[in-house]
């Protein structure tokens, strides 16, 4: 931003410095919130009555919501394990097609992106319906998968069309059948693509709140649902200390081996 | 070459097609061919990239196929390494039918033109991936095996160098050492000099034909490099429009070629159109030549090459029995090894002359002069 800036000469250096800075502390700041308020010894999430850990206490015998975060965690997985597989198969069949083959199925590949996800949710609840499918984890597994298909496919199709077509080539030619080019080549080749994309989709699962609205059954509340329900009974700091937890999770993934396989893949920044 | 190791795999034999309509006569050829091409032709949707390809390539040869970009040599290959199936004719590998074969289940292997190092394998893992693959050898034989084939390409010591750390070269000459461990029947090398540089170009073709001596493997080379393909190879076939228009030693295609796009493509020519009695070449407006004896009548081309060609002043200067034409010198260059001469006959055609500096100085540039040659050393074609 600051370079940008002071090449196009358009706003002095400093402006724009605190302009990125600001953009980071906007960011940071409901996280900073967070983190501050889950040690409140307050009965109000926006009230400070001095430091506590009770609210973690609280949060360790919530039934209710330990099971909200079983299921969004269950459901953040398999959805991820197959919209991951999903972009893998869509990626390996779209390099057998012609170039207009591969037009046609990476257009209808992407298409439920720029799709409201409402209107998607609707539809498939209509699906279930006229199938007589009782809501419950396959439904709204059903459901993540197709918000999150799109993105895994994105990752993967554009990780493997990057592979240079001859390594598959070599690898037959050196004695290879189709299943040993795709363990010992074409896997270990887009592993880096197949974590960021499952980060990816899991991330996107966990966090959902509309389509889990349309296809989680009356068993299979997950975590956003059940917080956005709180808030007609009233939101405690237990939130926070839930909020807290999540986010610390967070950052052990992506500290311990997300970050730079995510940069990699989806920033194209090859090292 | 009988114990040949993927060949006599029993799981092959079901992937086998049924013997050639025309089984080759055995008793003609004491040794089959290494590959045998009968016939062979591949379309693309409307477009007809070989048409037609009949030839043997022999066991232990250094083969070239030589053309210019988009005249099928790249199709041909890919037909032999079982890449592509032919659309018409068959293939043969060592004598037996490959049509149906998977490139996985054929005894060759291919150095790829972007060497297709595996990346995330180190140069040793590599280099003993088709070992592993296919169970050639027992595990604890195969680091030896490895150090042996890094030998053989003078890269002893980068076993353990992952494949981004290494040059261009070094990069081919583990591809070279990976397609070679286990000593297939047939190399087919694609373009294997493109990538490098001159200087490296020129090491590597004579260690290649060193290499080749050294295993024993038949080398097929696709490219579209003269030069190269003089240099390394036994024979030649040169392609054009999908075709093999002629098949020969190097000193065979440069010195006889068969047509002239074969005389235009290797080396330089000049080339003169005319009618021909068999002995003499009537080219309008510039006279009658004496040719080397052809059975060709009527309408045909000469072929002369610039270095086979003298330039002198006088008429008086051309020794007896030279084929000879009169025209205005536009200019000498001089080259180092040669001194070239420019010409224009007297039809207004370009004609290039080529001497060495050593001899006598010739006419001035912007006179008449007088290009001579022996009519041996040209050659008559029909097309």
């Amino acid at each position: 931003m600051r370079s940008r800036a002071a090449r196009t000469g358009h706003l002095p250096d400093a402006v724009t410095g605190w302009l990125a800075r600001g953009v980071i502390v906007f960011l940071y700041v409901p996280i900073v919130v967070v983190v501050v308020l889950s040690f409140n010894d307050s009965d109000l999430t926006y009230k400070w009555a001095g430091f506590s850990t009770r609210w973690y206490g609280v949060l360790a015998q919530d039934t209710d919501l330990l099971a909200a975060l079983r299921v969004s965690a269950e459901a953040g997985v398999i959805s991820a394990t197959l919209a991951t597989l999903g972009g893998l198969f869509a990626a390996m069949g779209m390099a057998r097609l012609g170039p207009r083959g591969r037009a046609l199925f990476s257009g209808s590949l992407f298409l439920p992106l720029v799709i409201p996800e409402i209107v998607l949710g609707v539809a498939l609840l209509s699906v279930f319906g006229t199938l007589r499918a009782s809501l419950g984890m396959t439904s709204l597994v059903l459901g993540h998968l197709v918000v999150t298909l799109p993105y895994a496919a994105l990752i993967v199709i554009g990780a493997h069309r990057a592979l240079d077509p001859s390594l598959d080539e070599a690898a037959a030619d050196l004695g290879c059948g189709a299943w040993q080019r795709l363990r010992l080549i074409t896997l270990p080749l887009l592993k880096h693509a197949l974590l960021a994309s499952w980060l990816l989709c899991f991330t996107i699962s966990f966090g959902n709140i509309v389509m889990s609205t349309f296809t989680g059954g009356v068993g299979t509340t997950t975590l956003p649902l059940r917080v956005y329900s709180l808030l007609k009974t009233g939101l405690t700091p237990e939130i926070n200390a839930l909020g807290t937890l999540l986010v610390l999770f967070t950052f052990v993934i992506i500290l311990g081996a997300g970050l730079r396989q995510m940069r990699r893949v989806l920033v194209d920044d090859r090292t | 070459m009988a114990a040949n190791h993927k060949l006599t795999k029993p799981i092959l034999a079901d992937h086998m097609s049924p013997p050639p309509v025309s089984p080759p006569p055995a008793s003609a050829e004491p040794m089959t061919p290494a590959v045998r091409l009968s016939g062979v032709g591949k379309v693309f949707g409307t477009a007809h990239a070989v048409r037609e390809v009949t030839l043997d390539i022999r066991r232990n040869e250094f083969f070239s196929i030589l053309g210019p970009s988009g005249c099928g040599k790249t199709t041909l290959m890919r037909m032999i390494t079982g890449f592509e199936e032919p659309t018409e004719g068959s293939i043969e590998l060592g004598g037996v039918p490959a049509t149906g074969l998977p490139a996985h289940r054929r005894d060759l292997n291919m150095l790829f033109q972007s060497y297709a190092l595996f990346p995330h394998l180190s140069v040793a893992d590599n280099v003993a991936f088709e070992l592993k693959v296919r169970k050639l050898r027992p595990k604890a034989e195969i680091p030896a095996a490895v150090d042996e084939a890094l030998a053989l390409v003078r890269l002893t010591g980068f076993r353990d160098r992952a494949v981004a750390q290494l040059s261009g070269g070094q990069r081919q000459r583990v591809a070279i050492a990976r397609a070679l461990i286990a000593r297939p029947s047939l190399l087919l090398l694609d373009e294997p000099l493109g990538a490098l540089d001159k200087k490296l170009r020129a090491e590597m073709q004579l260690e290649l034909k060193k290499i080749q001596r050294e295993v024993g493997v038949t080398f097929v080379t696709v490219t579209h490099d003269q030069e190269e393909a003089l240099t390394m190879s036994d024979r030649i076939a040169v392609m054009n429009g999908g075709r093999v228009v002629q098949v020969d030693t190097p000193e065979g295609v440069y010195e006889r070629p068969a047509t002239r796009f074969v005389a235009s493509f290797i080396g330089t020519s000049n080339f003169l159109t005319g009618t021909t009695d068999g002995t003499a070449l009537a080219v309008p407006g510039l006279g009658t030549l004496p040719v080397p004896r052809t059975d060709l009548t009527g309408e045909a081309h000469l072929a002369v090459r610039p270095e086979h060609i003298r330039v002198c002043r006088e008429e008086s200067a051309i020794p007896a029995g030279r084929a000879a034409l009169q025209g205005t010198l536009q200019q000498s260059v001089y080259l180092g090894s040669a001194v070239r001469h420019h010409l224009t006959l007297d039809d207004g055609s370009a004609f290039v002359a080529e001497t060495h500096p050593a001899d006598a100085a010739g006419p001035a540039p912007g006179g008449r002069a007088w290009a001579h040659w022996n009519p041996d050393a040209s050659r008559v074609l029909a097309e």
